[in-house]
């Protein structure tokens, strides 16, 4: 305190406060204090305290959002190692088998060489591969077991040559199948394009298998052919015969022979329904004598005549009915 | 200081985003500050340091502590901040400068002379004049105790120096300031 008392003098001091007390301009002072009000409203502790996991939340679900949508706009590009393991948990067996699931002695799916016919293969994601890889097991493109013993189904697919698809695909198997293909085979547009795939997987050289109903047979072969591309193609081929006529009434077997005499489909178009190829090989003989009937009601006899020409070479023990014949 | 909350307190308060408690703290503060300045550098200089010093006192409000008066707090800013001026306008000289013992000796000591206290006006205008020509060391110390109202201790700490040195900075200012006011 004697420091205090040696280095302060109080008459200097009282001199020192006569003189003139200058002060800051009052610019001076609003710059500041707005200053000092615009930063404690710009970082407010609340705020401040709440920013970096707000930030944080933010980022994640940005993170997210745009990660999904370049995933559903381009998988292959994306996470390639996502879409394998999307095939892997589709591939494994589901509880609720809303198509069938994959046999274990089924080839591995190629990885990011799904392609379809209408070459959807950049915008097919791995659910939809899995899906048309089911579809191809069930009407047989990828299946292993054994074709069927009955011929005649067979032949009643028009085969046609391997669609892109498959040679992209497969090579080696589109090639194996190239001379097992009829030589009357039709390459009609029609033909080579939806239904295609089904008659190049026509097994017509396998060996034959135990034997099922030719008649279970010949229904499946002809029930599941353009099923495939369809929207219900898993669904609409099970076990039971798709194409089968109602009441239990089994269509009358054809005879290889006469099969082979058979007419080939023609483009002529039924109005819902497709090609008459399509149709040939969709088709039951009782929806095929409907549509006939549709014909004939919208006046086109002259086609309702080549139908009932070309039902009766498909099934001549087939007694048509009274109003068609 | 006055009455009311304590420098520290405010510092505080804003530091929690009451713009009120800085308004307080800077009517407190902003005369002395500028003098402070003013009488040291001159009038633009000090209108340019005095709004930095605010500003940095604004910045480091989240950041502030109260470990010493508020007041010596942010006269030693502003005196870092007049060492960087000066370090920039070419008076660097300030930092090594210092008068020995025996020269203090030589000044007078003593009281004022009655016509001083008698006619406070031209007295001070007389001091003002006698501070201006002081060493920048010594016109300091002068200052931080007048302004600030600093002692020995918190003038040594807000200008970096020893209790020592700062002491025997005020001893000068005030030796010469006596010894202006003392002539005829």
């Amino acid at each position: 305190m004697s420091d205090e008392r040696e280095v302060r003098d109080h008459a200097l001091s009282r001199i020192y406060r006569e003189g003139a007390w200058p002060e800051p301009s009052r610019q001076i002072d609003q710059a500041i204090l707005a200053a000092s009000r615009r930063s404690a409203r710009d970082r407010h502790p609340l705020l401040w305290r709440w920013a970096p996991p707000f930030a944080v939340a933010a980022t994640v679900v940005l993170t997210s959002a745009i990660v999904l949508k370049a995933y559903r706009e381009q998988p292959e590009t994306v996470a390639p190692g996502a879409m394998e393991y999307a095939r892997a948990k589709q591939s494994a067996p589901e509880p609720k088998a809303e198509a069938k699931p994959a046999p274990p002695t089924a080839p591995a799916p190629a990885p990011q060489t799904v392609t379809t016919p209408q070459g959807f293969t950049s915008t097919m994601d791995a659910g939809e591969a899995a899906r048309l890889e089911r579809a191809q097991q069930d009407i047989g493109f990828k299946d292993v077991t054994p074709p069927v013993a009955n011929q005649a189904p067979a032949k009643a697919a028009p085969a046609a040559k391997a669609p892109p698809a498959l040679k992209k695909e497969e090579p080696a198997r589109a090639d194996a199948l190239q001379p097992q293909r009829r030589a009357d085979a039709p390459q009609t547009p029609a033909a080579g394009g939806m239904l295609s795939v089904f008659g190049a997987q026509t097994p017509t050289a396998t060996p034959p298998a135990p034997t099922p109903p030719a008649a279970t047979q010949a229904s499946r072969a002809v029930g599941k052919p353009a099923t495939p591309f369809t929207q219900n193609a898993p669904q609409a081929a099970p076990p039971a015969p798709a194409g089968a006529p109602p009441q239990g009434q089994a269509p009358p077997a054809v005879p290889a022979e006469a099969l082979k005499s058979r007419p080939e489909p023609t483009q002529a178009v039924i109005p819902g329904v497709g090609t008459v190829a399509a149709q040939v090989e969709t088709r039951s003989p009782q929806a095929w004598l409907d549509d006939i009937r549709k014909l004939v009601k919208e006046g086109k006899s002259e086609e309702a005549g080549q139908e009932i020409a070309r039902f009766k070479k498909r099934y001549p023990d087939y007694a048509l009915p009274e109003d068609l014949r | 200081m006055g009455s009311g909350p304590a420098d520290e307190e405010l510092m505080l308060a804003y530091g929690g985003g009451d713009a009120e408690a800085f308004e307080t703290l800077y009517r407190r503060h902003r005369g002395p500050l500028y003098r402070f300045l003013l009488r040291q550098v001159g009038e633009a200089a000090a209108e340019e340091l005095f709004q930095d010093v605010w500003m940095r006192v604004i910045d480091s409000r989240e950041r502030y502590q109260p470990r010493g008066k508020f007041s010596s707090w942010v006269f030693a800013i502003a005196h870092n901040r007049l060492m960087d001026h000066y370090r920039t306008s070419g008076r660097a000289k300030f930092l090594a400068q210092e008068e020995s013992e025996e020269a203090l000796d030589s000044l007078p000591s003593g009281d004022l002379p009655p016509e001083a206290l008698l006619d406070r006006k031209r007295s001070a205008e007389r001091l003002l004049a006698a501070l201006a020509r002081l060493p920048e060391a010594q016109r300091e110390a002068f200052l931080l105790q007048q302004e600030a109202d600093l002692s020995v201790e918190e003038i040594g700490a807000a200008m970096g120096v020893s209790r020592e040195t700062a002491k025997s900075r005020l001893r000068y200012a005030l030796a010469k300031l006596r010894e202006e006011l003392s002539r005829p």
